[in-house]
């Protein structure tokens, strides 16, 4: 096989570490600016691995074709004869995987077809193609047998069923470590300045789409003025954090937010007040006037 | 036995050559297009002609059929003249056929861009035009069945056995698949619906790879590898069994486009099975090549057209391996929608199509021309250049599909996705959508230097427009015996009819069930049509090709459920003609889209995506709010779609537009109180009123009940 030795001489060596470096890249960015998650670490992880064993796979082979340079120009020539006659493991391996007949014995199996001067050989299959045709057959006919016949694998809808309830059970366990001693008729606001700035985040990533990074207001109204759609209380804005508005882009959260990080996004948006960003959008609703002090802070 | 003199026709295989060439570095350059729009949204010149959504229809046309086409062609007439030992059938045929061609990819090429598409992936071009094809396709057919009665060889080649496969499927699969009824003169709505039109159509897309970029071209390969490397093909006996098991799997496998979406599950796993048991039928036509070569590999270092090959059918073999791989559901459900099949596409359209036929032009041009190749080094540099635009452009998109489906489906330790913002996902591989049109470059500029060295080769020699060949007539006697494939092997109609019954096997046995049993798409009660300003709004998507970016379609995953809502059910789409599922995420799916934002959010992401979506790659489209719908073609869609079985009431037509009125009435009003203005018939009203029904109808009652 000399076009491959020709071919990986002509790749080895720092280009390849450098395109490797380059493609890792994105997948160690995405962890930098929101927390590392596990998952990505242990794909980063393996993939490193995959690309520094494959480096060391090359060059043992290189270090391999040195040596064997190396001593093969101390040996006499009829020694070196006898190594180069024998055929290596690895085209003996070739040969009969493939069932291969020496090219000499071509002839006795030319086939007498004749097209445009293209002719024939009547070799056998290769062993191991037929091997992997076989395989597949069998494979298919298990498959359909698991899913379709015995059913004994979940099918889409029931894998998706399994997977909801394991999520399920996993909120279960979580909520009842997380301790809330509160809901939106008594939340407070959160003046801790780290769950502030957890806050600042989360409306950063996603409420900015539509009330601007700076609260001043998109598609989605000011939120820095006095004057709100739906009440401008702290109870006021967890509600409409945590149930969304009927009708509008305002999607419940629900969902996709503990109440720990609700009350940090609801006191951010509380923080907002009075900011007076450029550019922001008139006031929109009704005036809204802080009440009693103390209760909603 | 007296010797006919006859000639062969090389004016035609030149006339292909030419359009192949032509339409190879058109079809290239407006890939490299769209793929600067990717991380360039102003690439699309401000233009609606030229937007993403119309032109990337414009790039897999061109490069299906116009480039791959043309140059199939090319090698199907020269191979097959002196495989038969004939001049083709009519000169008259080659050359309607020829013209004909040509005129489908000119009206193909002012259509897309028009927005006259039926949104169906590699069928995009509208009814007349399809009826163009059919003709010309028979054009062909007749052609090529006439020169094989007419041969002087004995029995036919293993070419010639992938050419008829190639004229009898595509026939078959571009019939079934452009059934449509047509409104007007360039629209038309998909006979079928919904589950039903996403398995003819993917039954055609795959097996459109399958018989016009992979068939034609194993054709190709067995003549020109064979005579380039001057050496006896390796095994008869693979040649014949990798033939009957490839053509007769392969039409199973459509259903791998449609994992874990709404097609019944036993059509699904069919798909999985079948695609699964393709590798070996593949690797035949691979091995067959490569092991061709044994004895021939000391040359391949030195001559360019065997590099070319060499790297072709090795690109074949990969990407046949890695399609099954990628049929089994749970690497699909990492790879489906993402980059990573546009890296598997590319393998095999740059490696597999691309090189072949390069390597097939550097081998005929100078044998036509009477000389040799201009410059072999030019050749061995567009080799090497092409060779590293290959991995240029697929390394960034695989990386770019297993980041991006790794976000997706990422859940933080709280148990919410970790990257909820669809965006989010996308910058992070604009930077690989960047390095995938350097590749692309690459590759093109690889190209041009072939068109340089293959006309300054055309100039240095001397055209042989008729080449001069003998050969004894075949004698009309009964021969007995023989092996039985030899035998068929002289019975070319018997032959035909084989590979006919072959292909339509797979095809029925899951069609016709999808079709007729009625529990593969359980009725959902609350699911109703279309109003006509919705069909307006939906024939608007159409137009400008959403489709090619935002699927339809969620899928049974936590991760997607958690992201646009419940997953999506066989019984919505009942009433889509056609349906439009899509197959890339480059934005976020929509079927669930309805009532998610309000309608000024829609209006202002459509006017100036960048204002409510800071980052977005998607293009503005402000023509939509200056060009108004045509209510006068509303009672032909709803006359049309109640022809193909949509329950519009009868007379329905006639009322239509007062509930079109009303409805953009409301659109509008609700619009005004956002303080923003536009007028009752503008698209944008449509558009949103389309928008906001989207994956609404099975909220309306929450018990769907199945029947």
């Amino acid at each position: 096989m000399e076009w491959i030795k020709s071919f990986s001489k002509k790749i080895r060596g720092k280009a390849l570490i450098l395109v490797l470096t380059f493609f890792a890249s994105p997948l160690a960015a995405q962890t930098s600016d929101s927390g590392i998650s596990q998952e990505v670490v242990f794909y980063t992880v393996i993939g490193l691995v995959l690309v520094v064993a494959f480096l060391v796979l090359i060059l043992a082979i290189y270090l391999m074709q040195i040596l064997k340079a190396v001593l093969q120009k101390e040996m006499s020539p009829e020694a070196l004869a006898k190594i180069e006659a024998a055929p290596s493991w690895w085209a003996k391996t070739w040969d009969k995987w493939n069932d291969l007949r020496p090219l000499e014995e071509e002839e006795n199996i030319m086939l007498d077809h004749n097209y445009d001067g293209i002719k024939e050989l009547d070799n056998h299959l290769p062993p191991w193609w037929k091997a992997l045709f076989y395989g597949s057959i069998v494979y298919a006919v298990i498959y359909l047998l698991i899913f379709h016949v015995f059913k004994t694998s979940p099918l889409q809808e029931e894998k998706y069923e399994m997977e909801m309830a394991a999520a399920a059970a996993i909120k279960v366990n979580q909520t009842a470590t997380v301790i809330v001693d509160f809901d939106e008729s008594n939340v407070t606001f959160n003046d801790d300045n780290a769950a502030l700035m957890a806050g600042k985040k989360f409306f950063e990533s996603q409420c900015a789409i539509c009330h601007k990074a700076d609260g001043g207001g998109l598609a989605g109204p000011n939120l820095t003025d006095d004057y709100w759609k739906h009440g401008g209380s702290m109870t006021d804005i967890y509600t409409v954090i945590k149930n969304g508005v009927q009708g509008t882009a305002m999607i419940p959260w629900e969902s996709k937010l503990n109440p720990n990080k609700l009350r940090e996004v609801a006191s951010y948006v509380k923080s907002l007040r009075g900011t007076n960003p450029a550019g922001a959008l008139p006031p929109d609703g009704a005036l809204y006037v802080e009440e009693k002090e103390g209760v909603n802070n | 036995m007296e010797l006919q003199q006859f000639k062969y026709d090389n004016k035609i295989v030149k006339y292909f050559i030419i359009a192949t060439v032509i339409f190879g570095l058109v079809g290239m350059l407006v890939g490299i297009l769209i793929a600067t729009q990717l991380f360039l949204p102003e690439a699309n010149f401000g233009l609606q002609y030229t937007t993403f959504g119309r032109i990337r229809p414009l790039h897999t046309n061109a490069i299906i059929f116009a480039f791959v086409g043309n140059a199939m062609f090319a090698g199907v007439y020269y191979s097959m003249q002196r495989l038969l030992k004939t001049r083709m059938f009519s000169d008259f045929l080659s050359y309607l056929h020829f013209w004909g061609w040509q005129l489908i990819i000119l009206a193909a090429a002012i259509t897309l861009p028009l927005g006259l598409t039926t949104s169906k992936e590699y069928a995009e071009l509208e009814w007349p035009i399809d009826i163009a094809i059919t003709i010309i396709w028979v054009v062909f057919g007749i052609n090529m069945i006439g020169t094989i009665i007419k041969r002087r060889e004995r029995h036919m080649y293993v070419a010639i056995w992938f050419y008829i496969a190639t004229f009898v499927t595509v026939a078959v699969l571009h019939l079934v698949n452009s059934f449509e009824i047509p409104v007007t003169m360039f629209k038309s709505y998909s006979w079928y619906a919904g589950v039903q039109d996403a398995l003819v159509q993917w039954w055609y897309g795959h097996n459109a790879v399958a018989f016009f970029l992979t068939t034609p071209f194993l054709g190709i390969m067995y003549y020109f590898l064979p005579k380039a490397a001057n050496r006896p093909v390796y095994s008869y006996k693979l040649s014949i069994i990798h033939f009957w098991s490839l053509i007769f799997i392969y039409i199973w496998a459509g259903p791998h486009h449609l994992l874990y979406t709404s097609l019944p599950n036993w059509a699904q796993s069919l798909g999985t099975v079948f695609s699964i048991m393709l590798i070996a039928p593949s690797w035949g036509g691979m091995l067959n090549g490569l092991l061709t070569l044994r004895g021939a590999w000391d040359r391949v270092r030195e001559d360019p057209i065997l590099k070319f090959m060499v790297v072709a059918v090795t690109a074949y073999g990969m990407s046949t391996l890695e399609g099954p791989l990628l049929s089994i559901k749970s690497v699909n459900a990492i790879a489906h929608y993402t980059d990573w099949i546009i890296a598997h596409v590319h393998v095999g359209g740059l490696g597999w199509n691309g090189f072949l036929i390069f390597g097939m032009l550097y081998w005929i041009i100078p044998r036509m021309w009477g000389t040799k190749l201009y410059s072999t080094k030019l050749a061995n540099v567009h080799f090497w250049i092409g060779t590293l635009g290959i991995i240029v452009y697929a390394l960034p998109m695989y990386t770019a599909g297993v980041v991006q489906s790794l976000m997706w489906k990422n859940f933080n330790a709280d148990g919410f996705l970790e990257y909820p913002n669809f965006l989010e996902t996308v910058t992070q591989i604009v930077p690989m959508y960047a390095m995938r049109a350097v590749g692309g470059l690459l590759y093109f500029s690889g190209a041009v230097m072939m068109s340089y060295n293959l006309i300054k080769t055309a100039k240095q020699g001397s055209f042989i427009p008729s080449e001069a060949a003998e050969a004894p007539a075949l004698e009309k006697r009964k021969i007995m015996g023989g092996h039985w494939h030899s035998v068929l092997e002289r019975k070319p109609v018997i032959f035909t009819s084989l590979v006919l019954v072959a292909i339509l096997i797979g095809g029925v046995i899951e069609m016709v069930p999808t079709f007729l049993i009625k529990s593969n798409i359980p009725t959902i009660a609350s699911v109703k049509p279309y109003t006509p300003l919705e069909l307006h709004g939906r024939d608007i998507y159409i137009r400008e090709g959403c489709n090619n970016c935002h699927s339809q379609m969620v899928r049974p995953f936590r991760s997607e459920t958690e992201r646009y809502g419940e997953y999506s059910k066989a019984g919505e789409f009942v009433y889509d003609h056609p349906f439009l599922w899509g197959s890339k995420r480059t934005g976020p799916d929509l079927h669930r889209v309805g009532a998610k934002y309000n309608n000024v959010w829609h209006f202002n992401h459509m006017l100036d995506p960048n204002s409510t979506s800071p980052g977005s790659i998607m293009p503005p489209y402000p023509w939509l709010f200056t060009q108004g719908i045509d209510t006068k073609l509303t009672a032909g869609k709803i006359k049309a779609l109640r022809t193909v079985g949509v329950p519009y009431a009868e007379g329905y037509e006639d009322i239509a537009n007062q509930d079109l009125k009303a409805q953009a009435q409301e659109i509008v009003n609700d619009l005004k109180a956002g303080d923003v203005e536009i007028s009752e018939g503008a698209e944008i009203v449509a558009l949103i009123a389309y928008l906001q029904r989207l994956g609404t109808d099975i909220k309306v009652q929450p018990t769907a009940q199945n029947q």
